[in-house]
């Protein structure tokens, strides 16, 4: 018995030894030390909810700024995927065949004084790097700055090559090979603006007669052939936005009073399309017109999206929208309108099956609206940004 | 550089005798210009009193009936093109083309007088075919006067409503070729 | 140039509807906004370098967004950057280039011919920030369009602010 007992003890001690250790050993199982180095990449191509976000810096414009942002993000970990830099008012625009995005932008090398350097940036959507740049030293092709349009770059012929709007105030599209990395020319545009991509390799611009020009290219780039639709608008009575959705190769150009403009830029040249309204007797009568620094969007159904706003008057073609009207193109009918729940200054819808529609709010955050049903689904706000102007949907 | 004035003068005195109905009509590019109604005055004075009375009534008819002409055309000279080139018609260096002490040249070679209306800036103005011409004039003779041809014959509204349906697209390569011609065949360059 | 389209506006507008707490752009505005080119008679050229005259020929506060000549100003007013309605700021730069409308002066019931000069060089200014759109066009016909960065022919364009300089009456 004696030993029995001694034995236990030993037993007892045996196993407070025992569980001694195993804390010990538990406490000791420290984390594992981290690596100096990584950083995250993101998947390519980006899902359908994520879209692309321009923060404009208005207050502070020598570096604007892009954010990746998933619009289906609970809270600012979830929806915040990285960002990348455009100097000054920068111009952005991204392929869809390759993992690449374009900033066009330009730096004074002492901020916001010195030398000017004009540059073509190029990222990689992966790891949101600068990959390769183009650098742009022709004076007459220094690029326009303007804010709000989408259509001073545009890619055409299969993403081959990036056009963009300059403005000094001469008046020319520069023409970049995105294969050989280099400027191959500077067509001269009447007093026109905006880049729609037109048949194969060529582009359309509106012009400040009310007419439209087009141009085609060669494999070079150079003009090979140019055509023009007469005047068809009064710029001073009824102006087009130079803004328009591109639903299946028609571009679909809103007017300030309320009516739509098809051209049909599938083609070699422009063609003039019908032209219809928007709006009914009781939309007229209640002053509905389009309106916002970006207005007109399409979804992967090809139904066009307009912003509207109530009580229009001459000035008011950059009020917010306090709705979001949904046609169909084929049957140029209204099948929905979307009240949006704090009126919007900007838009985009994503690409899939669930398509969102995304705005920029009058407060400078980010709403989120199922776009079949207009049902409000997220705000997106309390990140630290300045003025997230324009939405660019990732597809 | 410049024609010399005494070619402009018979230029201008032919260019009176050719406004003096458009004077007293109220119509097309006639403005009060400094000397336009002197020389012909000065000229004139050996053919008789009442000739001479005549045209200095003339004169002030033209100098009274054409000022809201001058000024509209000046202000719509303001409203579409003085943005980019500048008050005195003098544009900047590789972006906006001088006009001043140049544009004139346009109209000693054959394409230059349809040139300078069917630029896009001054074709798709949205104004008339007459204050279209109107500020045509005004601008040669404000800016240019020395370099006009002799004799100028000043834009009328038919005339530009042909030209500005047809507006130039590549302008560039046209004021190229057109900058050639002036130079060979007066011997000016553009700066 | 188009910056926050209409949102510092808008939200003053919705202020001041809902509210009525000052008539901002209720009452001043509209006027404005009714008819902007109406025959008057021609005047003598103003000066730019003038300041603003007495209220009642020049009502307003150039420092407000509802200003008479604010009427198609899209940017910073300068008369709250350290410079004045036609005067920029210190060590900025004015651009010669420029956009050119014309706005109604309730005082007197003239259009005026407005040339919207940005000052150019620094950062922007921040303050006072004003989007009006009276008689802006798509950037399609540039010189009648406010959407461009103006800041052209300056030895930089970072934009700053925008002044308002009376280049005349309109007489039609």
């Amino acid at each position: 018995m004696k030993y029995l007992k001694q034995i236990t003890i030993m037993f007892k001690k045996l196993f407070q030894l025992v569980l001694f250790l195993s804390i010990c050993h538990n406490a000791s199982a420290d984390l594992p030390n981290d690596t100096a180095g990584k950083v995250e990449t993101l998947p390519v191509p980006y899902p359908d909810d994520w879209v692309i976000v321009h923060d404009i810096a208005f207050d502070h414009m020598s570096i604007g700024r892009f954010m990746v942002m998933d619009i289906n993000g609970g809270d600012i970990k979830d929806f915040f995927k990285g960002s990348f830099n455009g100097g000054f008012i920068s111009a952005f625009t991204q392929a869809l065949k390759k993992p690449e995005m374009y900033v066009l932008e330009h730096y004074y090398d002492r901020g916001t004084r010195g030398n000017r350097t004009d540059v073509l940036t190029i990222y990689d959507k992966a790891t949101l790097e600068p990959v390769d740049e183009i650098i742009l030293d022709d004076p007459r092709l220094k690029r326009a700055e303007i804010l709000v349009s989408k259509f001073v770059i545009s890619l055409i012929d299969d993403e081959r090559f990036l056009l963009f709007y300059s403005f000094t105030p001469g008046t020319f599209v520069t023409v970049i090979d995105l294969e050989k990395r280099e400027v191959v020319n500077g067509v001269p545009l009447p007093t026109c603006a905006g880049i729609y991509p037109t048949g194969k390799r060529g582009f359309s611009s509106l012009c400040g007669n009310g007419s439209m020009v087009s141009f085609q290219l060669d494999e070079d780039g150079q003009v090979t052939g140019q055509d023009k639709i007469e005047p068809f608008f009064d710029v001073d009575e009824d102006a087009l936005f130079e803004r328009p959705a591109i639903i299946g190769g028609t571009g679909y150009f809103p007017s300030f009073h309320g009516d739509v403009q098809e051209i049909d830029l599938s083609g070699g040249a422009a063609r003039l399309g019908e032209k219809w309204s928007l709006l009914n007797e009781e939309d007229k009568s209640q002053g509905w017109r389009p309106g916002g620094a970006w207005l007109a969007a399409t979804d992967s159904t090809g139904r066009l999206y307009v912003m509207m706003h109530e009580n229009g008057e001459e000035g008011s073609h950059d009020y917010p929208g306090s709705e979001i009207w949904v046609f169909d193109t084929a049957g140029k009918t209204r099948v929905n309108r979307i009240p949006l729940t704090l009126p919007a200054i900007a838009f985009d819808i994503t690409m899939g099956d669930a398509p969102k529609i995304v705005t920029t709010n009058i407060e400078m955050k980010l709403e989120v609206y199922d776009a079949r049903s207009g049902e409000h689904v997220d705000t997106i706000a309390d990140f630290y940004h300045n003025w997230p102007l324009l939405v660019y949907a990732s597809q | 550089m410049c024609p010399p004035l005494t070619t402009c003068e018979g230029g201008f005195q032919r260019r009176l005798s050719d406004w003096i109905p458009a004077c007293a009509g109220i119509t097309t590019a006639s403005f009060a210009i400094p000397g336009l109604t002197r020389y012909p005055v000065k000229r004139n004075v050996a053919s008789g009193d009442t000739l001479f009375i005549g045209f200095l009534l003339l004169a002030l008819l033209c100098t009274t009936t054409t000022t809201a002409n001058e000024i509209l055309a000046r202000q719509n000279y303001i409203l579409n093109c003085q943005g980019c080139h500048l008050p005195d018609g003098s544009g900047s260096e590789g972006n906006v083309p001088k006009m001043n002490d140049f544009v004139g040249y346009f109209l000693h070679v054959p394409g230059g007088r349809e040139f300078i209306v069917q630029v896009p800036g001054a074709a798709g103005a949205p104004i008339s075919d007459q204050e279209l011409a109107d500020v045509m004039n005004w601008m040669l003779l404000n800016f240019s006067r020395n370099q006009l041809p002799d004799p100028f014959v000043p834009y009328e509204a038919e005339e530009i409503g042909e030209l500005r349906k047809d507006p130039l697209i590549d302008i560039h390569h046209r004021r190229e070729e057109l900058i050639a011609r002036i130079k060979d065949k007066l011997g000016v360059t553009e700066y | 140039m188009n910056w926050l389209d209409k949102q510092t506006e808008n939200i003053t507008r919705n202020v001041a509807k809902t509210s009525s707490r000052r008539g901002f752009l209720g009452g001043l505005g509209s006027v404005i906004a009714g008819g902007s080119l109406l025959p008057l008679l021609p005047v003598a050229r103003a000066r730019a370098t003038e300041q603003p005259g007495p209220p009642e020929v020049d009502p307003g506060d150039p420092a407000t967004c509802d200003y008479w000549r604010n009427c198609a100003i899209d940017g910073y007013l300068c008369s709250c950057c350290g410079g004045t309605i036609n005067s920029c700021p210190p060590g900025t730069e004015m651009s010669t280039i420029t956009w050119i409308g014309t706005c109604r002066n309730p005082g007197d019931d003239k259009d005026y011919i407005i040339s919207y000069n940005d000052c150019c060089g620094k950062t922007s200014c921040g303050n006072c920030f004003c989007n009006r759109n009276e008689g802006d066009r798509p950037t399609y016909r540039p010189h009648t369009s406010n959407d461009y960065n103006w800041c052209l022919g300056t030895e930089s364009t970072a934009y700053h602010c925008t002044v308002n300089l009376i280049l005349g009456v309109a007489i039609k």
